[in-house]
């Protein structure tokens, strides 16, 4: 059994983030994102979805990955890869993204971590996961809100759509800035959550 | 007037500004329609920071044909899979301060004409948007632009049979071109002109 894949798009932010160090260690395997469609998923506990990956690649074999939950699966769908375009029930809403509030003098992102004991949030602090936003999800009662931020959630999870599987959604996109060489707070991101990830999937 | 295949690998379309440089005409396409395309009929094949490098990798035959032919590539983003035979793995500089991340111009050269090492080294007075490292250039390329003190290439150009390969080692060449000259686009329309076959 597989802990924990990930889709590769091929990209060179892909690339470094699930297969270099420091972060390539928390992946037992990569699918090859032109292959997932002649790909066994069910082997794979958890299976993540990087930063960026193309959406409209991925609506391609979107009951392929409701499948994969409904038979037990973690799916991770990370920033920019617009699950709420590919699956029923997730609402989003893009925010115009300022980059520049470090350089302006502007109070950053709100961070709060909402559920500071859920394991998926063992060693996160609202300082890892602020760089910039790109959108909030809008949570309905089945998805517990992980991390919000003061216009919506940044991150929740859903184990009961798609029991006995579960959706993992986050609209922060740490592997693609990160896999860019580029914003030191993306890499303390993935510091915590990739091995809180990988030790939660294992055990559940 | 030329022809350019702008090829993406996100859900987004191409920039704004390739409706805006008139004199030159741009077909959009999702990255995966390369290999149904009559290439010949572009100046040149245009791959995002987004670009599938596997994909490519598995196409190199028709690039290099099309680059023998007379074409031009441009390609931005860092290599992770070298996909074309001259093209090594991206090499990060290490980043400590501004001098690590200050760019230099190499040559004067068309494609770099008019631009200051300000308009390259900073963002906002930022330093570190243009260039973190190097994919290094093959021994016949033309450098124009590097990066720190120890002058890693980042803008680089090489002779492939009739056509050339342009390598930006960053995640977005055009958005500075852009803002160099954000009202005339100047310097992005000096930038296509120079890939228009002879």
């Amino acid at each position: 059994m597989v802990t924990l894949a990930a889709i590769d798009g091929g990209t060179y932010f892909h690339h470094h983030s699930l297969y270099e160090v420091p972060f390539g260690q928390y992946f037992d395997d990569r699918i090859y994102v032109r292959d997932v469609g002649a790909t066994d998923l069910s082997v794979c506990k958890a299976l993540l979805l990087p930063c960026r990956l193309n959406a409209e690649l991925i609506a391609g074999f979107k009951d392929q990955l409701v499948d994969y939950m409904r038979g037990g699966g973690t799916l991770i769908a990370m920033g920019e890869t617009f699950p709420d375009r590919w699956l029923p029930d997730v609402e989003f809403t893009s925010c115009e993204t300022n980059f520049w509030w470090w350089v302006e003098g502007l109070p950053g992102p709100d961070i709060s971590i909402v559920d500071v004991d859920h394991p998926l949030m063992t060693g996160m602090i609202a300082d890892r996961a602020i760089w910039h936003l790109h959108g909030y999800f809008r949570t309905n009662s089945l998805q517990k809100r992980l991390i919000d931020e003061a216009g919506g959630t940044l991150l929740f999870e859903d184990t009961t759509t798609y029991a006995p599987g579960r959706l993992i959604a986050t609209s922060l996109d740490p592997m693609y800035h990160h896999g860019s060489h580029f914003m030191p707070a993306t890499t303390r991101f993935l510091e915590v959550f990739l091995p809180a990830l990988r030790d939660y999937v294992s055990k559940n | 007037m030329g022809q350019f295949f702008w090829l993406v690998n996100t859900p987004n379309k191409a920039p704004d500004f390739v409706h805006q440089l008139t004199q030159h005409r741009f077909v959009v396409a999702q990255q995966y329609m390369l290999e149904d395309q009559d290439l010949s009929r572009f100046d040149g094949i245009v791959l995002t920071m987004h670009s599938d490098q596997r994909h490519l990798a598995a196409n190199q035959s028709l690039l290099i044909a099309f680059l023998e032919h007379g074409g031009s590539i441009v390609f931005n983003g860092h290599v992770a899979r070298p996909f074309l035979p001259m093209l090594k793995t991206f090499r990060p500089v290490e980043q400590r301060g501004l001098e690590s991340l200050r760019m230099h111009i190499e040559t004067d050269h068309p494609l770099t004409r008019g631009l200051t090492t300000d308009d390259l080294t900073f963002q906002r007075s930022v330093a570190g948007f243009y260039g973190r490292g190097t994919n290094p250039p093959p021994d016949d390329a033309t450098v124009l632009t590097s990066v720190g003190s120890g002058r890693a290439p980042v803008d680089w150009l090489a002779p492939i049979g009739q056509g050339i390969l342009f390598v930006h080692t960053g995640n977005d060449l055009f958005s500075f071109l852009r803002r160099a000259d954000p009202v005339e686009l100047g310097k992005l329309r000096q930038f296509f002109d120079f890939f228009v076959r002879g």
